[in-house]
């Protein structure tokens, strides 16, 4: 991807932060999808979404470092989850969750299966911590490096590796637990 | 440090399993858009430099991360192109497509062209309109109750009126929501009915109104509740007396 080459390979990076534009052609899905399995709803996505890249562009833009973009991004992202969380606590939202609409452009059984599997690793993740849950997410799905997500979250790589431990021993618990119901599984349905 | 389905202490089965399951929710979890809501972040980022603090403004100062970045803390300049709010009518009025079965598209059209072309009304020197995250009343009710000012900015007259973003947003959800209804009429029906119920709660005074209206009364009547859809009609036909969609609703109803 053009924009993605253009986070990575501009030599004057260091003296120039990456502009929220670029960031947002490039990170944008992946900001949705780290939202998405944190918890945010369909109705709040678009919003929360926007809130990260505004407070990317508050913060000057992403500074080339230990930290890689989609890391740093998810560090902000986390924060505006956190925010919305204690906003949600001070006044509780009505407005009813919208099913995702589904892509026209894709085979609709496997867009179905794909949006089952979100479904199915969401409701697992939610019986993690905030913290153990962004370390599951970013590294188990969305591949990142454990140094990348400790430098971004400013914390030892022990500390992520402990945190990816007790993530990784909860969220087998409760995803094994729910697939053997069968009620949301894929194993139910063989 | 590897991977949980690379973990050799499980099952083969369940690491396949787990691998497949975990790509899939990455794959679903990124369906999103950028360019399409790249007009959505430019008016945010208008909205942001306007106002001091972020809307979820606990954000910025989580304690005790110390992400790189953080001690950027200036606010480069905003620079919205013209062709900006060109994407954002472009991709206002993508949503018609919706409205591709109805007669008179013509007319639908410009009347979702109507409440995007206002927010290209100059931005004035009066008290700018706070922004609310709620859903916001349509445009051009407002801009009955408030005409739009004639005193521009001339250092700024590419940025967006205060009141273009929870104006778009809204539009664009509405005119989701009613492909939604569109795409669910064919197979199910009664769902359909239910997520119209439901757009129309959220958007009682909605640009789509009279879509939305005609839309539950098709999956009445397909859904077999005859008698409901022959009410839900009589009351779409008394506030939409001139409606093109009367013919169609009719010869549903017929069915």
């Amino acid at each position: 991807m053009q924009a993605e080459m253009a986070v990575t390979s501009d030599p004057d990076a260091r003296v120039h932060p990456i502009e929220v534009e670029v960031l947002f052609r490039a990170h944008a899905p992946f900001v949705a999808s780290f939202l998405r399995h944190m918890g945010t709803r369909e109705c709040d996505l678009d919003d929360l979404v926007q809130d990260v890249f505004v407070l990317a562009h508050r913060k000057g833009g992403y500074q080339p470092g230990p930290a890689a973009p989609r890391t740093w991004l998810a560090s902000l992202a986390f924060r505006v989850v956190l925010a919305r969380r204690r906003s949600r606590a001070r006044r509780p939202e009505s407005t009813a969750e919208l099913e995702r609409l589904p892509d026209d452009a894709r085979d609709p059984a496997e867009v179905l299966e794909t949006q089952r599997s979100l479904e199915r690793v969401k409701a697992a993740l939610e019986h993690l911590s905030l913290e153990h849950r962004a370390a599951f997410i970013l590294h188990e799905i969305e591949e990142e490096s454990c140094e990348s997500i400790a430098a971004t979250w400013g914390v030892p790589i022990g500390t992520i590796h402990s945190r990816l431990h007790h993530a990784r021993k909860r969220f087998l618990e409760v995803y094994e637990r729910s697939t053997a119901r069968g009620l949301p599984s894929r194993r139910g349905e063989r | 440090m590897k991977r949980l389905f690379e973990d050799p202490s499980l099952s083969l089965d369940l690491r396949a399993e787990l691998r497949d399951e975990l790509q899939r929710s990455r794959r679903a979890g990124e369906d999103y858009d950028a360019l399409a809501k790249l007009p959505l972040l430019h008016s945010a980022l208008s909205d942001a430099s306007r106002q001091p603090e972020l809307r979820s403004n606990d954000a910025s100062t989580s304690p005790g991360e110390g992400a790189p970045g953080a001690q950027h803390l200036k606010w480069p300049p905003l620079h919205v192109a013209p062709w900006t709010w060109k994407l954002a009518l472009l991709a206002t009025i993508g949503g018609t497509s919706l409205l591709a079965a109805w007669p008179n598209q013509r007319e639908r059209e410009a009347r979702l062209e109507r409440p995007a072309l206002t927010q290209q009304a100059p931005r004035t020197s009066a008290t700018p309109t706070p922004v609310a995250r709620e859903v916001q009343p349509p445009v051009a009710e407002r801009s009955a109750e408030t005409p739009a000012p004639t005193q521009t900015i001339a250092e700024e007259p590419a940025r967006p009126a205060p009141v273009a973003r929870p104006v778009e947003r809204s539009s664009r959800r509405e005119i989701a929501q009613l492909q939604h209804v569109r795409a669910l009429l064919e197979h199910d029906p009664a769902a359909a009915y239910r997520l119209a119920q439901r757009s129309e709660q959220e958007f009682p005074r909605g640009l789509l109104s009279e879509e939305r209206h005609a839309l539950q009364v098709l999956a009445l009547a397909k859904s077999g509740a005859t008698e409901a859809a022959a009410r839900k009609a009589q009351q779409f036909f008394a506030r939409y007396p001139e409606s093109p969609l009367r013919e169609r609703l009719e010869a549903a109803l017929r069915k």
